[in-house]
C-alpha cells in the first residue's frame, strides 16, 4: 500500500516509531504527520496491528528434544575430554595461574599427554614410526647381532687367546662346542679332533664322543674314507708327497664347510666331492694312521693353517671340523686304518714331524676360536645393517622426542 | 546455572552441561527454524544440526551473548536448508501446511467454535504472509516481532548492519500488512480501515 507522496514520513520511520526506537524529534515529527494525515494514521495503525497479529501467533510446540547424544559428537567429545585431562585450560571461576606449572600438577600420564598432544601431526607420526622401527629392528634381530662386542676376532687376537689357554683345555673346549652345536655333525667333528690332538693313547677314549655323536653316514666305509681324507692332517702335504691328487679335489672339502658348521659335509657338493673319492683313501688312510697310531695328532693343523692363511678365517674352522667329525663318526674305520702299510706310516710320520711345531701352533689357533668365530663372521654380514638401522631408529626417536618436548614447553608457556 | 560455567564445562567435555544450554534455547531455536522453514521435519533437522555445529564450534565462541551466537548458527543453517530445498525443488506431503499441531494450542474454553475457526484461519493467513516474505525479511520479522528481540540482538544474530535490519523490518511489516489486507474477510474488524 503506497502512502501519499506528500508526507515526509517513511515506512522505516513508522516501523521504528512502532518499536519506540526513534528520537524525540522523530517522534514529534511522526505524531504531527499522523495527526495531519488520516491515511498516514491508518498506515501507522495497520502496521501496528500487523505486528500485534504476528506477535500473537501461538508458540510452536517442540516435536522432540534436541539434546545431543555422545555418538553425535563423539570425536569432539573425546578430544575435549583428552584435553580436559591436561590442565592447560583454566576455568572461569578459578583464579588465573601460571600455566607453565600446570603440567607438573598432573601425574605422569597427564604430562605425557600434554607433551605428546602438543606436537603436530608430522612430529607425532614420525615419532611413532621411529619407535615402531626400533621395536621391529630389536624384534627381528638376534641379540648377538646387536652387540658390537661380538665382532670377530682377528687372527692375531685368536692366536693370543689360544696361546694363553693351556693345551689341556682343548678337549673341554671341544666338548663344550659339541654340546652347544645344534648339528650332530659338529659334535662328531669335535670329538675325534680332541682325540687326535691329545695323543695316540687317547684313542680308547674315542667311543665316548662317538656315542654322543650319531653316525650320520649310512655307509661306514665310505664315511671312513671321507673322514680320513678330511681328517688326514695334511691333504696338501700328502698331495705334495703322493702327487696323484689334484689340488682342486680338496678345495671343496676345505672351503665348503665354511658355509656352515658341518652343513656342507653331508649335503650338496661337499658330500659328492668327497664321498666318491675312493682314490684318496690310501692317502688319507696312511696319513690318518700316522696321526692316530703314534704320530703327533697335531699334524692335522699345518696344512689347514696354510689353507686358512690363504683363504681367510672363514674357511679355517670348516677345515678342521669336517676332519674331526669324519674321524669321530667312523671309529671303526679308524681301527681298520690302523693296520695300514708301515712304510706309508713312516713316510707320513716324517712329514708330520717335520711340520709339527708349526702344526701345533696353528692348531692352537684354529681349534678353539674358529668354530666360535664363524657365527660372528656371519653376524657381521647380517648384523651390522641391523645394528646400524637400530642406531638410526634410536637416534631419530630421541631427536623427535626432543622436538616434541621443546614444542610442548613452548605451548605451555 | 551460570551460562559461562556451562560453556566452560562443555568445552571440557561435559556433554551434560551443553545439553543444559540446549534445554534453555531449543524452544527458541525450533520456533525460529519452523517460522523460517515452515516444515516440521526440516526445522527439526535444522535445529539438531545447529546444536551439533554449535557444540563443535564452541571453541570459537569468544564470549558475548551465547543466545545470539547460537541463533546465528540456527538461522544460517535454515538458510542452507532453504537453498537446498530450492535446488532440489522437491515437493512432498510434509510441505503442505499442517495445522493440526496448533489445534491444541488454540483451544480456549471461552472461545466459541466460530471464534476458534476464525482464529485458526487468521493464524494460517499470518503464517502464509510470513512465508511470502523473502528469507532475509522473514528472518528479521520472526526475530523482532515473534520473538521480540531488539535490533541490536538481531544485528548480532544475523550479522548485518543496523540500518539493514531496520530497513528489512520495515519492508517486512509493510509486505505483511499488504498481504493481510488482501484478505480482509479473515482479519478482525479493528484491522480493517475505518471508512469515514
Amino acid at each position: 500500500m503506497n502512502r501519499s507522496s506528500h508526507t515526509p514520513i517513511s515506512d522505516e520511520l513508522l516501523s521504528a516509531y512502532i518499536d519506540g526506537l526513534v528520537t524525540n524529534e522523530e517522534k514529534a515529527r511522526v505524531e504531527a504527520a499522523v495527526a495531519a494525515d488520516p491515511a498516514l494514521a491508518w498506515e501507522l495503525d495497520s502496521l501496528r496491528r500487523t505486528v500485534e497479529l504476528v506477535r500473537d501467533l501461538p508458540p510452536v510446540p517442540l516435536p522432540r528434544s534436541f539434546i545431543l547424544r555422545e555418538e553425535q559428537v563423539a570425536d569432539v567429545l573425546a578430544e575435549r575430554r583428552v584435553r580436559n585431562l591436561t590442565p592447560a585450560t583454566p576455568r572461569p571461576h578459578q583464579a588465573p595461574r601460571p600455566q607453565a606449572a600446570a603440567p607438573r600438577a598432573g601425574g605422569f600420564w597427564r604430562e605425557f599427554l600434554a607433551f605428546f598432544n602438543s606436537g603436530n601431526l608430522f612430529l607425532r607420526n614420525a615419532t611413532a614410526m621411529a619407535a615402531l622401527l626400533l621395536i621391529v629392528v630389536i624384534a627381528i634381530s638376534e641379540p648377538a647381532a646387536l652387540r658390537p662386542t661380538n665382532l670377530p676376532r682377528t687372527t692375531e687376537q685368536t692366536a693370543l687367546v689360544a696361546a694363553s689357554e693351556p693345551q689341556s683345555e682343548e678337549p673341554a673346549t671341544f666338548a663344550s662346542q659339541a654340546d652347544s652345536a645344534s648339528a650332530p655333525e659338529s659334535a662328531a667333528k669335535a670329538a675325534p679332533a680332541t682325540q687326535s690332538a691329545v695323543s695316540t693313547e687317547s684313542l680308547p677314549e674315542a667311543p665316548a664322543p662317538q656315542a654322543e655323536a650319531p653316525a650320520p653316514q649310512p655307509a661306514p666305509m665310505q664315511a671312513a674314507s671321507v673322514a680320513m681324507e678330511s681328517a688326514s692332517p695334511p691333504p696338501s702335504v700328502m698331495r705334495s708327497s703322493g702327487g696323484d691328487l689334484p689340488l682342486g679335489m680338496d678345495a671343496p672339502a676345505l672351503v665348503g664347510p665354511s658355509d656352515g658348521i658341518g652343513g656342507g659335509f653331508e649335503s650338496g657338493p661337499m658330500a659328492r666331492s668327497i664321498a666318491p673319492d675312493d682314490t684318496m683313501a690310501p692317502v688319507g688312510e696312511s696319513s690318518f694312521s700316522a696321526a692316530g697310531a703314534g704320530g703327533p695328532p697335531q699334524a692335522d693343523a699345518p696344512p689347514y693353517a696354510a689353507e686358512q692363511a690363504v683363504e681367510g678365517i672363514a674357511s679355517g674352522p670348516a677345515l678342521v671340523e669336517p676332519a674331526v667329525s669324519e674321524s669321530a663318526a667312523n671309529g671303526s674305520a679308524v681301527e681298520e686304518n690302523v693296520a695300514l702299510d708301515s712304510a706309508e706310516k713312516e713316510a707320513a710320520e716324517k712329514e708330520v714331524v717335520m711340520v709339527e711345531p708349526e702344526m701345533q701352533a696353528q692348531k692352537e689357533i684354529q681349534t678353539e676360536p674358529l668354530s666360535q668365530e664363524l657365527l660372528p663372521q656371519e653376524s657381521l654380514q647380517s648384523g651390522w645393517p641391523i645394528w646400524l638401522l637400530a642406531q638410526v631408529a634410536l637416534g631419530g626417536l630421541v631427536l623427535l622426542l626432543g622436538l616434541l618436548w621443546l614444542r610442548s614447553r613452548r605451548t605451555s608457556l | 546455572m551460570d551460562q559461562e560455567l556451562l560453556i566452560e564445562r562443555s568445552l571440557n567435555g561435559e556433554l551434560d552441561a551443553f545439553n543444559q544450554l540446549i534445554l534453555e534455547y531449543q524452544n527458541l531455536a525450533y520456533s525460529v527454524a519452523y517460522r523460517l522453514l515452515s516444515n516440521t521435519e526440516a526445522a527439526s533437522d535444522a535445529v539438531q544440526d545447529s546444536f551439533i555445529k554449535a557444540y563443535r564450534a564452541l571453541d570459537s565462541f569468544r564470549g558475548g551473548s551465547f543466545k545470539s551466537w547460537l541463533m546465528r548458527i540456527v538461522t544460517n543453517t535454515c538458510y542452507d536448508q532453504l537453498r537446498a530445498q530450492k535446488r532440489q525443488r522437491t515437493e512432498s506431503l510434509d510441505d503442505l501446511p499442517v495445522e493440526e499441531e496448533f489445534v491444541t494450542q488454540l483451544i480456549d474454553s471461552r472461545e466459541s467454535p466460530d471464534q476458534f475457526v476464525e482464529r485458526q484461519e487468521l493464524s494460517g493467513l499470518i503464517e502464509a504472509a510470513i512465508q511470502s516474505l523473502p528469507e532475509e525479511q522473514r528472518t528479521v520479522l520472526v526475530l523482532c516481532d515473534i520473538h521480540g528481540y531488539a535490533y541490536e540482538e538481531i544485528v548480532e544474530m544475523t550479522g548485518v548492519a543496523m540500518g539493514t535490519v531496520k530497513s528489512r523490518i520495515s519492508r517486512a511489516r509493510g509486505r505483511m500488512r499488504d498481504y493481510l489486507t488482501e484478505h480482509p474477510e479473515l482479519l478482525p474488524a479493528s484491522f480493517r480501515p475505518k471508512i469515514a
